[in-house]
């Protein structure tokens, strides 16, 4: 019984020193955002001939080596070609230009290179949309919640969930940004399901309940004329 | 007859799974063409027009009206057109060498007044598209606000918005087509300025600071006529009624003539002079109409025609949708800075079909797996559970496709918790089976399974009704999900694996 206590205390100072860390990470160096979320470079290319997009992403790689980025394809023609990458300097730029003339015999230059420096997406203007939904379903599910088990104590009921849940998504929150995972609407969809698992599973745990309390009333209920009579019989048994 | 009902149940789910996975063929012109429908992808996975807009840094030497505080109240126009400091002084000189030489004017006339005095100063002055004092942090998340207002009004849901505070630059990733990228385009680099001047000076004598509400009516007459419908508030209502008593047309009885000295009728002709004093209605420096008041505008709602009388409904709504953008930017104010497009291109996702492709063979990996430890674990039953699976995934399949359902990235991972959901399901029913194989079963399982999704059913009906693609994307997947999963279970789990014995 003792280890038991022990084992969560142990649980609950781990789970408190993870969720300082995370917040101490957070305010440091922020929420580590994907490439494509964050502040980036947009290199454009139109090459004049049939972008093969593998080449493309050998040449990245040899050329920005370590460096992460996306090399999408533009337009509609297979011509153009479009690199994103944090910051991209000068040598990278002219080793970027000669690779590509190497491999598809062109003749550009680092001039041909449309550049456009593209600012982040906010994280808040990405979670924005979510709030309004998410709060609603909070709201109906918590209604729900009461109705279902006012036989428990239901308000606990409510809350305990609640807290439980949020709980959990800090947690998340902590690990996304100590482990420093690169946040886009995919990770936010994902502590989204999260939310979701977590209210889905605390209904069931609420059902099990619920229906225990339920069998134990039918046990313990004493013998009731309204359940086994109809109203004729109990005027006849009054009477 | 019970024996046949399972082989026909069994030929629907395998039919589903074939027009779900390979298609319905058919030679058209000697071509092989599929009727099922294509999934629609959204922007992360189709991939996006990305339109970048900077702050316009043009600049143009203009003759202007200037008030004693150093404002600026109009252009100085003659007949219409903005004229340089050199165009008066020339036209001026012109006007003294003709005195005396003019003709004597007709019978009938109409001419603009020019006697207008107007109180200000006129100077050339250099002005900017923006100014220095309106490139600031503050004005550009104006402007993005102003954008993303318009856009939502225009019912233009699907896209990011990115803006640099240093240099203002807003980069729009759109999953659309030619007609709502082109709307975006015109929601973004046209401020929204909206002005009365007066056609003979020049002089601005109301702006956006005088509209209270912007609207779009139409009347309906045999033909479609479209009108923007501008409300004034108490200043501009006052200031409409004002215009629209002094821009009249004025009929002056100027002389009386007798017509021919010979007749023998003293009939008189009386000679008319009509002098009209016009104001020309200005969005973003394109004239809408020229035209004078024919009674006072009392009421403090101006009617501006749209197009013209329509029988076409195409038409008509072509009409309707550039009134209705107009009247949107209206509504949502002047944008503090004037965007121009740098670059517009499509953008295709980083996720290729390359990779769409394996990740659709690790799904079919995953459900070869879940069906063999179906079959394991509750041997035929289980076996008849997987074959129903893969049909409720082939009907869900087919549904999304004919329902347009948007699938993006969070679709996907939606889809995939909504079939995991499924089988949790038939898991569940099968063990039930096992334990109570009295038919209650799956009335049992049913009460206990969805009584347990509440949440899921909640969401499923918020998120479908929220407009936000992304947030849609997911309700639909869910809602489909669920509903279909209640049908099919009903009418084919239910028969085939209920009362079953192995």
């Amino acid at each position: 019984m003792d280890s038991n206590k022990n084992s969560k205390k142990i649980i609950i100072l781990g789970l408190i020193l993870l969720i300082i860390a995370g917040l101490i990470v957070v305010s440091l160096k922020g929420v580590n955002v994907s490439l494509l979320f964050g502040k980036h470079e947009s290199i454009e290319l139109k090459l004049g001939k049939e972008v093969n997009m593998k080449i493309i992403n050998e040449i990245c790689r040899e050329v920005f080596q370590d460096k992460r980025y996306v090399a999408k394809e533009l337009e509609v023609f297979g011509d153009s070609f479009q690199i994103n990458i944090k910051s991209i300097t000068d040598d990278e730029k002219t080793n970027l230009i000669n690779k590509i003339n190497e491999k598809f015999e062109t003749q550009k230059t680092v001039e041909d290179l449309n550049i456009h420096s593209i600012s982040n997406k906010r994280i808040r203007d990405v979670i924005k949309p979510y709030i309004v939904p998410m709060l609603v379903v909070f709201v109906i599910v918590s209604v729900y919640e009461f109705v279902r088990f006012r036989k428990m104590e239901a308000i606990k009921f409510v809350i305990d969930s609640t807290w439980k849940i949020v709980l959990t998504e800090i947690i998340c929150l902590s690990v996304v940004s100590i482990v420093r995972i690169p946040v886009d609407d995919t990770v936010i969809n994902i502590f989204m399901i999260i939310a979701i698992a977590g209210l889905i599973f605390f209904i069931h745990k609420g059902e099990k309940e619920l229906a225990k309390i339920m069998s134990e009333e039918r046990l313990i209920k004493p013998f009731s004329f309204r359940q086994n009579f109809n109203k004729k019989d109990i005027f006849f048994i009054d009477f | 007859m019970k024996k046949i009902k399972e082989i026909v149940m069994i030929l629907i789910v395998i039919l589903l799974s074939i027009i779900a996975f390979f298609g319905v063929f058919t030679k058209e012109n000697g071509i092989w063409k599929n009727h099922l429908p294509d999934v629609s992808y959204g922007m992360d996975l189709k991939g996006a027009r990305e339109l970048i807009y900077v702050v316009s840094n043009k600049e143009d030497e203009k003759y202007v009206y200037v008030d004693e505080a150093g404002n600026i109240k109009g252009e100085v126009w003659k007949e219409g057109k903005a004229i340089t400091e050199d165009d008066e002084k020339s036209s001026s000189e012109e006007t003294t060498e003709g005195d005396g030489q003019e003709e004597t004017t007709n019978s009938e006339e109409t001419k603009t007044s020019d006697t207008n005095e107007v109180p200000y100063t006129k100077e050339t002055r250099t002005i900017k598209k923006n100014p220095d004092d309106v490139m600031n942090k503050k004005n550009f998340e104006q402007s993005k606000k102003i954008i993303q207002k318009r856009l939502k009004e225009q019912g233009i849901d699907e896209y990011h918005i990115r803006i640099d505070d240093i240099t203002g630059k807003i980069v729009i990733e759109n999953a659309s087509d030619n007609e709502e990228v082109s709307r975006i385009e015109q929601l973004v680099a046209n401020p929204g300025k909206f002005q009365i001047i007066d056609y003979q000076t020049g002089v601005v004598l109301m702006d956006n600071s005088d509209i209270k509400q912007a609207s779009v009516v139409y009347s309906n007459n045999e033909t479609y006529q479209t009108y923007l419908q501008i409300q004034f508030n108490k200043a501009g209502s006052e200031k409409l009624k004002e215009i629209s008593n002094q821009y009249i047309e004025i009929k002056e009885e100027t002389q009386e003539v007798p017509k021919e000295e010979n007749t023998e009728t003293t009939e008189e002709d009386t000679d008319k002079e009509t002098e009209k004093k016009y104001v020309s209605i200005v969005f973003d420096d394109t004239t809408m109409m020229t035209t004078y008041f024919g009674e006072e505008m009392a009421n403090g709602i101006l009617q501006i025609s749209v197009g013209q009388a329509r029988t076409e409904h195409k038409d008509f709504m072509e009409d309707y949708n550039s009134a209705k953008t107009i009247a949107d930017m209206l509504n949502t104010g002047v944008l503090p800075v004037t965007y121009e497009l740098e670059t517009d291109n499509f953008v295709k996702s980083a996720i290729t079909e390359a990779m769409l492709e394996t990740l659709k063979i690790v799904v079919i990996i995953a459900i070869i797996i879940i069906s063999l430890i179906l079959i394991i674990k509750f041997k035929k039953k289980g076996a008849l559970a997987a074959v129903l699976n893969i049909g409720y995934i082939a009907l869900l399949s087919i549904v999304l496709r004919y329902a347009k359902v948007e699938i993006t990235i969070n679709a996907m991972i939606s889809l995939i918790f909504v079939m995991g959901i499924n089988v949790v399901f038939l898991k569940m029913f099968l063990q039930k089976c096992q334990i109570s194989n009295n038919g209650e079963a799956y009335k049992q399982v049913c009460k206990e399974f969805y009584l347990t999704i509440v949440p899921l059913i909640v969401i499923a009906i918020v998120f479908t009704l929220t407009q936000y693609y992304a947030i849609n994307s997911i309700g639909m997947v869910i809602f489909w999900g669920i509903f279909l999963q209640g049908l099919y279970n009903l009418l084919l789990t239910k028969t085939l694996l209920n009362n079953r014995k192995d």
